[in-house]
């Protein structure tokens, strides 16, 4: 699979502070990428550090393109929502858009449009009027009007309710995503971009535990679920993670693994991150 | 639109209200002198000496002097500019130059500018376009809207014969002078604002005091004589039109500018004919061209600095 970006040996030092230790990474094109990590893993900062935000040690190469500090050259190709309200709260939405449409060259009019169509966006009021909600939907149009190949999203749905989570996650796959197309998403709320997610990287403290196919992942693990009096049993298997359920003890072991008397199921996401990460720190 | 139009258009949308300062300034003074007139004229009536000058009063040499006219048309301009529009543009321009670099981040917006394909140097040239630049032209404006005003005022309730043309030598050319001087202070808070996130003007004021205040220390202990860089900085910026000032006070110009100027003095009055170029001249020189280039080498430097920043949000 062909690299769009390549990170070799990438030191991020604020003062003294290490928050990225020697990542090594491969993203490869046409993929859903999930960046998951406590808070504080340094998921913002390696997105930051993508992107030519901070000054870094080590070597990102974009298109086998080394990307300097302050390189804007790669903002043609490569577009990224934050995770906090970035927009410009001076301007109107229509002075936004306008903005956006004039300095970015592959601003896609006809895209533009029919995603204008469909949102309710007020275009005379100013950005600071709208709930986080409205802005994060703009935000999102502004975006997915630009004929770009690569989009990073840093917590974009933080603060915003269970509805509009889906849409936008909904809106992204079914305007923006295509195989030419990477998505890195970093957020919290897992369960919910699981099903859309092909690959995941967990950080944590500075350091890429695991970047891994998603599918191949679950294929290594299975949940196992016993009842609470053949825990006993369970222990003796050395799980990843056990968690207690009503009546049943419920637990991540290696695929290879029989319990007897157990149930299993695919493993979640979320229990694959915190029984490689849970423990650690 | 091109990019870099876009870009204008944004910072102009972004910094319109800072730029407008002066104009609301000076419509205040326009709506308290209507309003003082206005009293004036219910409180003594409309043939009040209070509110319209007698011809009678005026003497003789004031009235017949065109020479004269022409004169205080063209000092009227400068006089104007240097005062009034000078302190108050100069006000306004050091608020929004000393925050032109870091608006972004105190409007938490520096990631979504940051994230869109323009080059550094189009970001601070557009933010030096219309911070500084756009500063000046306000003043050009304002100048200019006020150049008519005094006149029309002048001619309907003084004696004066207004001179359009020396009035007009006299607004533009002031303009320029106070302009590459208030350039010059904009492209310093310019560079300021490159340096420091937050307070750049009055962490930079700071840091010439802490040097004035080393300076006085060190000429203390070792009975040296470093000049105080403040004291110089100033006359250079005022080396300009100061000498424009001068030139104008001076014997060879002066009789308007001398309050103890009798009616017989002006009465003899003349203007030179080299008047204009000579008032020209004292634009075209080397103390000009010593300010715009400071001023490029500071674009530069304060380019450069923003470029090493790192986006922190």
């Amino acid at each position: 699979m062909t690299a769009i970006m390549e990170i070799k040996n990438l030191n991020k030092y604020f003062g003294k502070f290490q928050a990225l230790k020697d990542v090594n990474l491969s993203i490869p094109q046409g993929r859903i990428i999930g960046l998951l990590g406590k808070n504080g893993a340094g998921k913002s900062t390696l997105m930051r550090c993508m992107l030519g935000f901070l000054k870094y040690q080590g070597e990102i190469l974009y298109h086998e393109t080394p990307i300097e500090h302050n390189d804007t050259r790669m903002f043609k190709k490569i577009a990224f929502i934050p995770d906090v309200s970035a927009l410009d709260e001076r301007l109107t939405v229509q002075q936004t858009i306008d903005y956006v449409r004039g300095i970015n060259p592959s601003w896609n009019d006809q895209k533009a449009d029919s995603l204008m169509e469909k949102s309710d966006l007020p275009m005379k009021k100013k950005v600071k009027t709208l709930s986080k909600g409205m802005k994060t939907k703009l935000y999102l149009l502004l975006v997915l009007s630009l004929d770009v190949e690569f989009l990073l999203l840093d917590e974009p749905t933080i603060g915003l309710d269970i509805v509009f989570r889906k849409e936008f996650f909904n809106t992204i796959l079914g305007e923006f995503f295509d195989e030419t197309k990477t998505i890195i998403i970093s957020t919290h709320q897992v369960d919910e971009v699981e099903h859309i997610l092909q690959d995941i990287i967990f950080l944590d403290q500075g350091e890429v535990i695991l970047f891994e196919d998603i599918e191949e992942l679950k294929m290594k693990y299975k949940e196992v679920k016993v009842p609470r009096e053949y825990m006993s049993v369970l222990m003796q298997h050395n799980p990843l993670q056990v968690w207690e359920g009503l009546g049943f003890v419920h637990a991540l072991v290696h695929e290879e693994i029989d319990v007897p008397e157990a149930e299993y199921a695919t493993p979640q996401l979320v229990d694959l991150f915190l029984a490689k990460i849970g423990g650690r720190s | 639109m091109s990019q870099f139009q876009a870009l204008l258009l944004k910072d102009y949308r972004t910094t319109r209200k800072g730029l407008l300062v002066p104009a609301y300034i000076l419509a205040g003074i326009y709506l308290v002198s209507i309003l003082a007139y206005v009293i004036a004229r219910v409180h003594f009536g409309p043939n009040s000496g209070a509110v319209q000058m007698s011809l009678a009063d005026i003497p003789t040499p004031f009235l017949t002097n065109m020479d004269f006219h022409a004169m205080v048309s063209f000092s009227m301009q400068v006089l104007m500019f240097m005062s009034f529009f000078g302190i108050v543009v100069g006000i306004s321009l050091i608020v929004v130059s000393s925050s032109l670099l870091n608006s972004d981040v105190h409007n938490k917006c520096e990631l979504f500018h940051r994230s869109q394909p323009v080059t550094v140097w189009e970001i601070t040239g557009s933010r030096f376009l219309i911070g500084i630049g756009g500063s000046l032209a306000v003043a050009l404006a304002l100048g200019f809207i006020n150049m008519i005003v005094m006149n029309v005022v002048s001619l309907i309730w003084t004696p004066l014969h207004v001179n359009w043309w020396m009035s007009f030598n006299g607004l533009i050319l002031s303009f320029l002078h106070i302009g590459v001087a208030l350039m010059l202070l904009g492209t310093i808070c310019f560079t300021l604002s490159a340096i420091f996130r937050t307070n750049a003007f009055g962490k930079g004021i700071l840091g010439l005091g802490g040097i004035e205040i080393a300076i006085q220390i060190v000429n203390y202990l070792f009975r040296f004589r470093i000049p105080s860089p403040s004291a110089s900085f100033f006359k250079f910026i005022m080396s300009g039109f100061g000498k424009l000032n001068m030139e104008i006070t001076t014997q060879k110009y002066g009789a308007f500018a001398s309050a103890a100027a009798k009616p017989s003095d002006i009465a003899n009055f003349r203007l030179p004919p080299d008047f204009l170029s000579a008032m020209w001249s004292t634009l075209f020189t080397w103390n000009t061209v010593e300010k715009l280039l400071i001023c490029a080498a500071l674009y530069v430097i304060a380019t450069y600095i923003y470029q090493q920043r790192e986006v922190q949000q």
